[in-house]
C-alpha cells in the first residue's frame, strides 16, 4: 500500500514535525519552554528548530526525487473530491463515535478525513516553508508587513497542523475502529480485510489491477 | 508615575550630542561609514547605533527652505508591539514606563525587529543559525533608576530632549504646539500622545509626521493578533481538539467492539 | 576648594533646568519595587574638567576605571552653569581621546619620535633624548643667527631664525611659560591660532570699545531681545551656546536672525534667514547703519539718544579735512599709493578730532555740525541704500528690510538689548577688522553695549584661545596686550613714554585706564626676570627682543619667511598649519625649507608628517623632525579661559598615556636644559636666558612662595606678588613681601610688584586662594541675569559684562530696570553710594555726579568709537570686494581694501577662469584642523568624508548628482570631495548676474582615521590690512564632475 519512499518520507516528516512542534511550542508558549527557552537556551532551541526545518523541507524533495509517481498519485487523490466525501462528512460522527458503519460511503485509498488531513498538511507545509524561509532569511530584506504576516500564518499553520495531527494520531493509533491502520505506514502493507472494509473503492481499484495478494 | 521623553524638533539643532551620548553611555563602537550626500550617518539604526539624528531638507510653501532634525530612537510605546511578540519576555514594560529588555533572556528570534511599527529594535550578533540579541534604546534604565536622566536628555544643549513625568510633558508639549502655531507653524503637532496607548517618546513636530518619516497611524494590530492567536489559538484549537478526541475515545471505547483484523 | 559645592541634584532642582523635571519616584518606592538593585553599569564621573574643543567652556566630569588608567566615561557636568550637563557631539566623544573600546586610543602618540633628514620613516626615541637634541638645535641655530644689533646699530636682541607656533588649546600656565621662554630666546616670530581666527576681532573691538574680547558672556545671551548670528553658525560650532539662544527665544520672545550665504543649522532655528554672499558684510551692515540713521532722524524716540550722544563719539567733531569714502571714490582721506597704485598706506593726519585750547575734544551734542561723527557717518553710508546693498550681497530686498526693522525695533529702544554673535565668517577677510567694526558701530548706535543681553559676542573657537591670546602667543603683543618694544625704542622710558602718550587725554572725566601701562609693563619684567630686573638695568628691558618696525611677523609673513629660508627651526605646540593655514600647498612647501621642526601634539598630524604627504618624496626633504607626545586636557591640571573671559580650572582625571607629558613640563624641561647649556658653554647673548627667573625657580625644591606644584606656582605667578613690602599711604602694610596681590590696581611701576599678566591679577589672591577653582553655581546677581559671579573667575576683576557703566543713564539708573547689570545705590558705602550688581566697569559714581568717568575706560577719550581712527584701513568700514571676487562692486572705484598686503600677486584667480564663489566652514562633528576629531571613531562615524556643498542649480549645470565625487580648483590648487547637493545653497543675483556659491569644511588632511583633501589648498595667502588674518572665507573656484 505504501512503498519504501512513502513510508520513509512519512516518518521523516513525523520526526521533523515532532522536533519542530516541540521546539516551536517551547519557544512560544511559556508554559512549555519556561526558562530553557530563554537566552542561550533559546538560541539552541531555535537552532534545533532550523535543523528540523531542513529535515522538513527534505520531505517533499525526497518524495519528488525518489518516488515522483507516488507523489503525483497522492496529490491527484487528495485533490479529487466528490459526493462521497460529503457522505463521509455526514456519516463521520456516527461512525467514529458509535462505530456505525452503515451510513459510511465507500472510501478511496485516503478517506475523506485523511484527504482533508493530507491536504491540510500539504497546504500547511507549503505555508510553513514559505513563511519559515521568510522568517529565517527575510529579516531586513522583505517588507516588515510580509514578515509579520509570515509569523501569523506560520503560527496559524502550526495551530491547524497541531489540531489535525492530534486527530491523525488518535485515529491511527488509538481509535478502536482503526486498529491496524498503522501497519500500512510501518510495513507498507495492510490486511486485505481492512482495506476492503475501510477503503472499499481503493479495494476495487486494486482488484481491477490484479495486485491483490494475501497481503497487499 | 510613568516617565517619558518629549523631543521638540523646533529646538533641535542637529548637533548629535544625543547620538554620541548614547554611544558613550552604552559603550557602543563607532561604525565605518561614508558620506552619502547628506549629513545623516550612520544612515540607519543598527545594533551599535540606538539613536541617530535624521536630517530632512524640505521646501515649504513660498519657497522657504527648512532643515529639520529628528532624533530617531525607540518610542517606548505603552502598548508596545515588541513586548507583545517577544516570546521570552526579554522585552518588557518597566514600571517607570519605558520598554526595557533583559538581554540574557533574549533568544534572538528577531520578531521585535519586524513588529515594531517604527522599525526600531535591531538584532546584534545575528547568525544564520539562530544567535542574536536585541539592541535598542533602553531609556538608560540604570541611570534613571539611580536618580539620573537618560544620557541623551542630559547631553542635549538646547533642551530639545526633555525627560520627566509623562503628563507634565504632555501638557508642555501641547503648550509648545500652541506657541509654534502662533509663530506660524500651522501644522505643528504633538506626536505620540495617544498612539499605541501613548508613546514614551513623544515629539513636538513643526510639520506633519510624514515629513519626518513618522507613520500617521502606527499600528500594533498584527502583534495583538499574533499574541492572541499564539497563546489563545493554540490553546483553544488544540485544547478543543484534544477534548473532542477524549470524548470520542471515551464514547467509542464503549460503543465499538474491536474486531479482529 | 574654598567655595561651597552644590550636589548635582540640588543644582538641577535649584535651576529648574530645561532637561526636565526630576520628580522621580522616591527611593522608598523604588526599593519596594525592587528597582534599587539596578546599579549603574559604570560610574558617571567625578573629576571635573572643561572641554578642550570650542570656547564655550562646557564643564565635564570624567570617570576612570578602577586602576585609574583608562577613561570609561565622560559626560557633561550638571553643576556647570553654562552647559548644565549637556555637551555637543565632540564633547561627548572626549573619552575616546584617551580610551577606545577599553584600550588606549591606538592613534595617540605615546612615545617621542624622530625623523632624520631624507628619511621616509619615524624612529621611536626616549623623551629625554629628544629634548636633549632639541635643545642642541635651539642653541646652534640661536648662536648662529642671533641679531644683537640691527642695521642702525641699535640693540635688538632678536632671533628671527626660530619660530614658535601654537597653541590655543594649551593651558594658561603653559602659554605663560612658553611666551616667557620664547621671548627670552629672542623670538619675534611667535604666532598661534588666534592670528588666523580672531585677530581681527581683537583689533576691531579694542578700537571700538577698548578691549578686544567678547563683551558679554554665554549665559547672558538669554537676556537678549533679538539675536543676530552673522558670519557664524553658532548652532554648528558652539552648540551649547544655543541653549542660551533658545532660552532668549522662549523666555524673552527674542527673535533670531541668521545672515549667511548658506542655510545652516543655525538658520534652521532662525525666525528670519537672510542670504548674503561671502565677503559682503560691510555692504549689508552699512545698509543697516544707513537704515538706522535715517530712522533715528525720523523717530529719535525709538532709540537711546542719550547713550549715543553721551557714551559714543558720535558727537565729536572731526578734522574738517577728513573725507569719507563717499567723497573719495572708496578711499578715505590721506591714501598714499605704493608701487602698485591699488594698494598702499594711509596717512592718518586728517583722521583726528578737533580740540579746544585745553586739548579737550570739541563736541556737538545736537549732532548737526557737518563735521561731527554723526554727519560723517551719514555721508559715509549715503550710498548704501537697500537696492544697491542687495545687488552686492545677493539678498532679496524684502528680507533685508525686515532684518533692519526687526533688529532696530527690538533692540534700539531704551531698555532693550540685542546681541550679535559672530565668528570666522566675519573675521577671516581682507576687511575682517572692518566687518566687525560695522557690527560694533551698529551696536553702539542701538545702545547695545554694556547691557545684559547685548554686546558683541565674538565666538572664539578653541578652548583657550582667549587665554593664549591674553598671554600673548602673538608677535605683536606681550602678556596682557602690552606691546613688545620696537627697535626705535632704545630705552624702557622711551617705550613707556610712547605708549603713555598714545593714551594721553586732557579730559579729566576720561579714565584712559591704559595710562597705567607702565605699572603692568614693569610688573611683567619683574615677573620674568625676578630679582635680576632692577631699576638700574631698566628691569631687564634690553633683554627683550625688539621688533623691526617695518616688518610683519604674523602667520602669513612667518610662512613666507620660512619659504625664503629665513626661519631655520620651528616649534609647533598643538597647532596644525599644514591643514589650518591658508594656501596649504605653499605652507607645506615652506616647511620643507626648515632645518628642524619640533611638534608637540597628541597625534601624528599633517604638519609633523609633512614629509610623508602623498606625492612628496621624503628623500628630497632634509628637515629633521622631532615629535613629542603631549598630554590631553584631562590628563593634566591647569586653567583655560572661555570666550566669555571666564578662567576655569581643570582637574586631572587620569595619567597621560605612554610617555606623553603636559606641555608645561615639556617647556619647563626644555628651558632648564637651554639655560644649563648657556651657563655651561656661553654663546650668543646668554643673559636674556640665564637671567630669566626660571632655573632655580621652577625646579626649586620646595617650590617657592608656598606653591604646591609647578602649575600652582605658575598660576600664582600669573596673578602676581608683592616682590617687596608695600605700604599704604597711611603707613600701614598693604602687602608683605611675597604675598599674592588682590587687584591689578595695586600693580606698581617701581618694581615692587610682579605679574606675568596684569589682566589676571586677582585670579589667585591671598584672601580667596585660586578663584579659578571656584564652583559655586548660584546666580547671585540681584536681577538674576545669570552672572554666576562665584563660578570660576573672569577678567577683568571678575567683571562679567564689560562696559557696563553704559548700561545706566547719567544718574546711574539702569536703562532696563528689570534686567539691570549695575545700578547706583546711594545708600551703599555708608551713604557715599555704590554700585549694586556686576562689578562696575570702573567704580566711579554716575556721570551726573562728582568724580565720575566716561564708561569706556580703556579708550583715551572714554567713549565708544563709532569713528575709529586707530585702524590702518579707515575710521569707518567701507565695503570692498574680497581679493578674489566675481564682480565689480558698484559703490566706488576701489575694488579691494587698499591697505592690504598682497603676498603672491600671480596667484590670484579671476572670475573668467574661476566663476564660483567659495567659502570654507566647519561642522559640529569635527574641529579645526581635524587632528583632535578625525582620530576618534565616534566622530569619524558621524562625518566620515570631506565634502563640498553646492546648490541644486549648480549641480544641474555641471551634471553632478548627490554623493558623486567632484573636483574643486582654485588658482592655488585642486582638491576632490563628495558633492552634497542641497537646497540650502542657492545662486544669487549679484549686480545683475547670477553667481553661484559653494562651501566646504576645511577639517580634512592626509593623516588620521579619516583622511581627505584639505580645503585650504584652495585659499589664498592674503590677509587683513590690520591683523593679517587670512581671507579663508571668500575666494574663487571652479567645480568639475569627477574626482582628481
Amino acid at each position: 500500500m505504501f512503498n519504501t519512499t512513502q513510508r520513509f518520507v512519512h516518518w521523516l516528516h513525523a520526526a521533523a514535525f515532532f522536533v519542530l512542534m516541540a521546539t516551536g511550542l517551547m519557544l512560544y508558549i511559556p508554559w512549555f519552554g519556561n526558562s530553557i527557552a530563554l537566552g542561550d537556551g533559546g538560541h539552541a532551541i531555535r537552532l534545533i528548530h532550523r535543523i528540523g526545518a531542513i529535515a522538513f523541507m527534505l520531505v517533499p524533495i525526497c518524495y519528488l526525487v525518489f518516488n515522483p509517481k507516488g507523489l503525483f498519485d497522492a496529490m491527484k487523490r487528495i485533490f479529487t473530491w466528490d459526493k462521497d466525501d460529503l457522505g463521509w462528512l455526514r456519516a463521520a460522527p456516527a461512525y467514529y463515535f458509535l462505530g456505525d458503519e452503515e451510513a459510511m460511503p465507500p472510501q478511496d485509498k485516503y478517506n475523506t478525513g485523511q484527504k482533508l488531513f493530507y491536504l491540510t498538511v500539504v497546504i500547511c507545509m507549503v505555508g510553513f516553508i514559505v513563511t519559515g524561509l521568510i522568517m529565517w532569511f527575510g529579516k531586513g530584506t522583505v517588507p516588515a508587513w510580509m514578515f509579520r504576516w509570515s509569523v501569523i500564518l506560520h503560527d496559524l499553520c502550526a495551530i491547524a497542523y497541531a489540531a489535525f495531527f492530534l486527530v491523525h494520531f488518535y485515529l491511527s493509533v488509538m481509535h478502536p475502529l482503526m486498529k491496524g491502520a498503522i501497519n500500512g505506514m510501518l510495513f507498507g502493507w495492510m490486511p486485505e480485510e481492512y482495506v476492503r472494509r475501510h477503503h472499499a473503492r481503493y479495494y476495487e481499484e486494486l482488484r481491477s489491477k490484479e495486485v491483490l495478494g494475501s497481503k497487499s | 508615575m510613568a516617565k517619558a521623553m518629549l523631543i521638540d524638533v523646533s529646538k533641535c539643532t542637529g548637533c548629535r550630542a544625543c547620538q554620541v551620548a548614547c554611544k558613550a553611555w552604552n559603550d557602543l563602537p563607532g561604525e565605518v561609514t561614508t558620506c552619502l550626500g547628506y549629513y545623516d550617518n550612520p544612515p540607519d539604526l543598527s545594533p551599535n547605533t540606538w539613536n541617530r539624528i535624521a536630517f530632512y531638507e524640505i521646501e515649504r510653501e513660498g519657497g522657504q527652505v527648512a532643515w529639520l532634525f529628528r532624533s530617531i530612537r525607540c518610542m517606548h510605546c505603552t502598548d508596545a508591539p515588541c513586548v507583545r511578540v517577544c516570546p521570552t519576555g526579554a522585552l518588557y514594560k518597566d514600571p517607570l514606563g519605558f520598554t526595557a529588555y533583559d538581554e540574557s533572556k533574549c533568544n534572538g528570534c528577531g520578531y521585535c525587529t519586524q513588529f515594531c511599527p517604527f522599525h526600531i529594535p535591531r538584532l546584534k550578533d545575528a547568525t544564520v543559525w539562530g544567535k542574536g540579541k536585541v539592541a535598542k534604546c533602553t531609556f538608560c534604565q540604570d541611570r534613571v533608576v539611580n536618580g539620573l536622566i537618560p544620557a541623551c536628555a542630559q547631553a542635549c544643549p538646547t533642551g530639545a530632549i526633555e525627560f520627566g513625568e509623562r503628563d507634565e510633558l504632555v501638557a508642555e508639549g501641547r503648550a509648545r504646539v500652541d506657541t509654534l502655531k502662533a509663530k506660524g507653524y500651522d501644522e505643528a503637532n504633538l506626536y505620540g500622545k495617544n498612539l499605541l496607548g501613548g508613546l514614551g517618546t513623544m515629539y513636538v513636530l513643526t510639520d506633519p509626521p510624514d515629513t519626518f518619516g513618522l507613520p500617521e497611524a502606527p499600528s500594533g494590530a498584527l502583534a495583538e493578533v499574533w499574541q492572541l492567536q499564539t497563546l489563545g489559538g493554540i490553546g483553544i484549537a488544540v485544547g478543543a481538539t484534544a477534548l473532542g478526541l477524549l470524548i470520542n475515545w471515551l464514547i467509542a471505547r464503549k460503543q465499538i467492539k474491536v474486531e479482529e483484523m | 576648594m574654598n567655595a561651597t559645592k552644590i550636589s548635582r541634584r540640588q543644582f538641577i532642582k535649584l535651576a529648574g533646568t530645561a532637561t526636565g523635571s526630576l520628580l522621580l519616584p522616591s527611593s522608598a518606592a523604588l526599593a519596594a519595587a525592587g528597582w534599587l538593585n539596578f546599579p549603574l553599569h559604570k560610574p558617571v564621573g567625578e573629576a571635573p574638567s572643561i572641554c578642550c574643543f570650542c570656547a564655550v567652556g562646557c564643564g565635564l566630569i570624567v570617570a576612570a576605571d578602577a586602576e585609574g588608567k583608562r577613561v570609561i566615561n565622560v559626560e557633561g557636568d550638571p553643576d556647570h552653569p553654562i552647559n548644565r550637563g549637556s555637551l555637543c557631539s565632540k564633547g561627548m566623544t572626549l573619552s575616546q581621546l584617551n580610551t577606545v573600546d577599553g584600550k588606549v586610543n591606538p592613534r595617540r602618540l605615546q612615545k617621542a619620535k624622530y625623523r632624520a633628514p631624507g628619511s621616509s620613516s619615524w624612529e621611536e626615541k626616549s623623551l629625554d633624548w629628544a629634548l636633549d637634541q632639541i635643545v642642541q638645535r635651539i642653541k646652534t641655530t640661536r648662536d648662529k643667527h642671533f641679531i644683537s644689533q640691527d642695521g642702525g646699530g641699535r640693540t635688538v636682541n632678536r632671533l628671527e631664525a626660530i619660530a614658535s607656533l601654537g597653541g590655543a588649546a594649551l593651558d594658561n600656565e603653559e602659554c605663560s611659560l612658553i611666551v616667557k621662554a620664547m621671548r627670552s630666546l629672542g623670538l619675534v616670530y611667535i604666532e598661534h591660532q588666534a592670528r588666523i581666527c580672531h585677530s581681527s576681532t581683537v583689533a576691531a573691538l579694542a578700537e571700538s570699545f577698548g578691549r578686544g574680547a567678547m563683551t558679554n558672556h554665554w549665559c547672558d545671551i538669554q537676556n537678549s531681545d533679538c539675536v543676530i548670528i552673522v558670519g557664524s553658525n553658532a548652532a554648528e560650532t558652539h552648540p551649547v551656546s544655543f541653549k542660551w539662544v533658545t532660552k532668549a527665544m522662549e523666555q524673552n520672545g527674542a527673535r533670531l536672525i541668521s545672515i549667511d550665504p548658506r542655510f545652516t543649522r543655525s538658520s534652521a532655528k532662525a525666525d528670519i534667514y537672510a542670504r548674503m554672499r561671502s565677503g559682503t558684510d560691510i555692504a549689508f551692515f552699512g545698509g543697516m547703519i544707513k537704515w538706522v540713521l535715517d530712522d533715528m532722524a525720523a523717530n529719535p524716540g525709538r532709540y537711546n539718544m542719550t547713550y549715543v550722544t553721551e557714551y559714543t563719539n558720535m558727537s565729536f567733531l572731526v578734522n574738517p579735512e577728513f573725507e569719507t569714502a563717499t567723497e573719495n571714490d572708496g578711499k578715505f582721506s590721506g591714501f598714499v599709493p605704493g608701487a602698485d597704485p591699488n594698494y598702499g598706506k594711509y596717512d592718518k593726519s586728517t583722521w583726528t578730532f578737533q580740540k579746544d585750547e585745553k586739548g579737550i575734544i570739541l563736541k556737538d551734542k545736537s549732532l548737526q555740525d557737518p563735521n561731527c561723527v554723526f554727519q560723517l557717518l551719514k555721508r559715509q553710508y549715503a550710498r548704501y541704500d537697500p537696492d544697491t546693498v542687495c545687488a552686492i550681497t545677493g539678498t532679496d530686498v524684502e528680507t533685508f528690510l525686515k532684518v533692519c526693522e526687526t533688529y532696530a525695533r527690538l533692540t534700539g529702544p531704551v531698555g532693550k538689548a540685542g546681541t550679535i554673535m559672530y565668528a570666522m565668517g566675519a573675521t577671516q577677510h581682507t576687511h575682517g577688522t572692518q566687518n566687525i567694526r560695522a557690527y560694533a558701530i551698529l551696536q553702539l548706535l542701538l545702545g547695545n553695549i554694556g547691557v545684559a543681553g547685548g554686546g558683541i559676542n565674538a565666538l572664539r573657537g578653541e578652548s583657550n584661545v582667549q587665554g593664549s591670546t591674553d598671554h600673548a602667543l602673538l608677535y605683536h603683543i606681550l602678556p596682557g596686550y602690552l606691546s613688545p618694544p620696537v627697535a626705535t625704542q632704545t630705552t624702557l622710558q622711551e617705550h613707556l613714554d610712547a605708549k603713555v602718550a598714545s593714551f594721553a587725554t586732557a579730559d579729566p572725566k576720561s579714565a584712559s585706564w591704559w595710562l597705567n601701562y607702565p605699572k603692568y609693563y614693569v610688573s611683567l619684567l619683574r615677573s620674568w626676570y625676578g630679582d635680576n630686573a632692577t631699576e638700574a638695568n631698566e628691569f631687564g628691558y634690553q633683554w627683550l627682543p625688539k621688533l623691526d618696525p617695518a616688518a610683519n611677523y604674523s602667520h602669513i609673513a612667518l610662512f613666507e619667511a620660512m619659504a625664503a629660508g629665513v626661519i631655520k627651526g620651528l616649534i609647533c605646540w598643538g597647532q596644525n598649519p599644514a591643514v589650518g593655514g591658508p594656501n596649504s600647498f605653499a605652507e607645506r612647501q615652506a616647511l620643507q625649507k626648515l632645518d628642524w621642526l619640533v611638534t608637540v601634539d597628541l597625534w601624528e598630524t599633517e604638519t609633523c608628517a609633512f614629509w610623508q604627504e602623498p606625492g612628496v618624496d621624503p628623500a628630497d626633504i632634509q628637515t629633521e623632525v622631532f615629535l613629542l607626545p603631549a598630554a590631553a586636557s584631562y590628563e593634566k591640571e591647569g586653567s583655560i579661559v572661555n570666550s566669555g573671559r571666564w578662567s576655569q580650572w581643570r582637574w586631572k582625571a587620569v595619567d597621560p598615556v605612554g610617555d606623553a607629558k603636559p606641555d608645561l613640563e615639556i617647556i619647563n624641561e626644555l628651558m632648564l636644559k637651554v639655560s644649563e647649556l648657556y651657563e655651561a658653554e656661553g654663546g650668543a647673548a646668554p643673559e636674556p636666558i640665564t637671567r630669566l627667573r626660571w632655573k632655580g625657580w621652577y625646579d626649586a625644591s620646595p617650590l617657592p612662595r608656598g606653591a604646591e606644584s609647578l602649575v600652582d606656582l605658575v598660576s600664582r605667578e600669573i596673578n602676581g606678588w608683592a616682590e617687596s613690602q608695600i605700604n599704604n599711604a597711611d603707613g600701614t602694610v598693604q602687602y608683605e613681601e611675597g604675598k599674592l596681590l588682590g587687584s591689578f590696581a595695586h600693580l606698581r611701576a617701581d618694581g615692587a610688584t610682579s605679574s606675568a599678566n596684569w589682566l589676571y591679577t586677582q585670579s589667585y589672591n591671598e584672601k580667596d586662594g585660586n578663584r579659578q577653582k571656584w564652583r559655586d553655581n548660584v546666580d547671585y546677581h540681584p536681577a538674576g541675569i545669570g552672572t554666576y559671579a562665584k563660578w570660576s573667575w573672569c577678567w577683568p576683576l571678575n567683571r562679567r559684562i564689560i562696559y557696563n557703566r553704559a548700561a545706566v543713564d547719567l544718574d546711574g539708573n539702569p536703562w532696563d530696570p528689570e534686567d539691570f547689570v549695575i545700578k547706583w545705590d546711594p545708600t551703599l558705602s555708608d551713604g557715599k553710594g555704590g554700585w549694586a550688581g556686576d562689578v562696575p566697569d570702573g567704580g566711579w559714581p554716575p556721570m551726573n555726579m562728582e568724580g565720575t568717568r566716561y564708561p569706556f575706560i580703556m579708550k583715551p577719550e572714554g567713549h565708544g568709537h563709532i569713528f575709529g581712527p586707530g585702524l590702518v584701513d579707515g575710521p569707518f568700514p567701507e565695503h570692498y570686494e574680497p581679493l578674489e571676487s566675481p564682480t565689480i562692486h558698484p559703490l566706488s572705484g576701489t575694488q579691494h581694501n587698499p591697505a592690504i598686503k598682497v603676498w603672491r600677486p600671480d596667484e590670484i584667480g579671476t572670475p573668467d577662469e574661476y566663476p564660483i564663489v567659495a567659502t570654507t566652514y566647519r561642522v559640529t562633528e569635527h574641529w579645526q584642523a581635524g587632528q583632535m576629531t578625525r582620530n576618534l571613531p565616534w566622530l569619524v562615524e558621524l562625518m566620515p568624508q570631506m565634502f563640498v556643498e553646492m546648490s541644486e542649480e549648480l549641480a544641474a549645470e555641471i551634471g553632478v548628482k548627490n554623493a558623486e565625487l567632484v573636483t574643486v580648483e582654485s588658482r592655488r590648487g585642486s582638491i576632490q570631495a563628495v558633492a552634497i547637493v542641497t537646497k540650502r545653497f542657492k545662486p544669487m543675483q549679484v549686480n545683475g548676474r547670477l553667481v553661484h556659491q559653494i562651501g566646504m569644511p576645511w577639517h580634512w588632511g592626509f593623516q588620521g582615521l579619516s583622511v581627505g583633501d584639505s580645503a585650504n589648498k584652495l585659499s589664498p595667502h592674503v590677509g587683513d590690512a590690520n591683523t593679517m588674518i587670512p581671507e579663508y572665507k571668500a575666494f574663487l573656484v571652479r567645480v568639475k564632475k569627477g574626482g582628481l
